[in-house]
């Protein structure tokens, strides 16, 4: 059988692990004696380690309160239970006077003292839960700053990532429109000069035709002024 | 004393440790230092006093450490947390001491006893004095004795995790190890613990159950 690692256990043991392998980890447990004895030994003396506990320090001068309060109301019902005593003895007192006398005031001071005992322990619970609200609210708020700050990482990466890849996309697609264009003007060139050699061709053979004539024409008049010359002789 | 809803709301937003230590580093804002102080007090003392099996020792320590942080103010890098910073100074002064101290032990008892491992243990029991009166009960003592004799770096990792509730992510943090490491070493810990105390806790049970079966006032106590 494979154990799971002491590692994956401690995990266990203080309740870091999350639910699914939470869920494997207690099965495994079910099914294998050896690693449950090694689990209840550390949880012996996981609970043995809570024996000792250290002494608050602003616990130390709150210790003595509550004795000294109650310490404060024996003194006063053993002084009251003395005085009566001492009356009831001495004078015969009328009971019934003597109770309605000290009952209410010893039922005011004892709720007054109730009063005051239980709005201390409500004023500390609710100090302490508040305490742990708060403790609790900002680890959950320190945890969300943190998942944000990640997955703000990770969108700006991604966005990145995108970024380029469209941008060599584009230049890629640039590219080959230059290159259409280029080839485009490259034919337009040689059309251009194709024709312009057609035309250079016909202007020279024109011009040709237009010399052919001339001499003609140059060598007709010589023959003229000749002509004409030998008549005049 | 009465806490309204809108008190207890502001201080939800109150300034954070890095805030506030920033402001120490700064501007040297000794109210902000003042906050800190107040918020780690007690749990940088506990960590001392388990480190060290003393209480007094530890809040001498834990006064030593704000000392030092306010001193090296211009050395905290304001990148990671606060927390794991202090809890790091805190641990550094207490192996400081505690190496002192095995020094001081194994100067006076090197005549008359082997250099045993056990040292700071035996010195701590010579010289805890009012010691005495933080450990509540027989069995506290036990615990505290058992914890000092594992190996320090085994009970500043149980220490944090166990009674001061750090995560094993948080403890890596501190102590600048693997959380794997942190684990195994907090597995090391237990399994040595439970080497160390069960055999007391087993006689401890064994006593308690003798002296159960009198009387009912045991099972009131």
């Amino acid at each position: 059988m494979n154990h799971p690692t002491r590692e994956d256990w401690m995990s266990y043991l203080y309740e870091e692990t999350d639910a699914p392998a939470r869920a494997e980890l207690t099965a495994h447990l079910h099914n294998c004696p050896e690693c449950q004895t090694a689990l209840d030994g550390w949880r012996g003396t996981m609970t043995a380690l809570q024996a000792w506990q250290l002494p608050a320090k602003s616990g130390r001068n709150e210790t003595w309160r509550p004795f000294f309060k109650w310490g404060i109301a024996a003194a006063l019902m053993l002084g009251t239970g003395f005085a009566f005593g001492k009356f009831a003895g001495a004078k015969a007192l009328n009971m019934e006077q003597l109770r309605g006398a000290l009952i209410p005031a010893l039922r005011q001071e004892l709720r007054r003292e109730l009063n005051a005992d239980v709005l201390a322990a409500f004023s500390e619970s609710r100090a302490g839960l508040t305490n742990e609200f708060r403790q609790e609210l900002r680890g959950r708020l320190d945890q969300w700053t943190t998942d944000s700050i990640a997955a703000a990482n990770v969108e700006t990466r991604r966005l990145l990532s995108e970024f380029a890849q469209n941008r060599e996309i584009d230049q890629e697609s640039d590219r080959q429109a230059t290159l259409v264009a280029l080839r485009k003007l490259d034919q337009q060139q040689r059309a251009d000069y194709a024709s312009l050699l057609q035309k250079v061709e016909t202007v020279a053979v024109v011009a040709q035709g237009g010399f052919q004539e001339t001499q003609n024409q140059i060598d007709q008049l010589a023959f003229y002024s000749q002509a004409k010359f030998s008549a005049n002789k | 004393m009465r806490t309204s809803p809108f008190a207890a709301l502001s201080s939800l937003f109150a300034t954070t440790d890095e805030q506030a230590m920033w402001r120490v580093q700064t501007q040297e804002d000794a109210a902000a230092f003042a906050q800190l102080v107040r918020r780690w007090e007690q749990p940088i003392q506990r960590l001392c006093a388990r480190m060290l099996g003393d209480v007094h020792r530890g809040e001498d320590l834990a006064q030593e450490t704000f000392a030092r942080i306010f001193a090296r103010r211009k050395n905290y890098e304001p990148g990671g947390k606060f927390s794991s910073y202090l809890w790091r100074i805190a641990l550094n002064l207490c192996y400081d001491e505690l190496r002192r101290l095995r020094r001081r032990v194994t100067i006076s008892f090197e005549d008359e006893t082997d250099d045993n491992a056990s040292g700071i243990h035996e010195h701590a029991d010579t010289q805890l004095g009012p010691d005495g009166q933080a450990v509540a009960g027989e069995q506290a003592a036990l615990v505290r004795d058992a914890l000092l004799k594992l190996p320090e770096n085994y009970r500043a990792v149980l220490v944090l995790r166990h009674y001061e509730d750090l995560k094993f992510r948080e403890i890596a943090d501190v102590l600048e190890i693997p959380e794997g490491t942190v684990k195994s070493r907090m597995a090391e810990a237990l399994t040595q613990l439970s080497r160390l105390l069960a055999p007391v806790f087993a006689e401890e049970a064994k006593s308690n159950s003798r002296r159960a079966t009198p009387g009912k006032e045991r099972l009131l106590i």
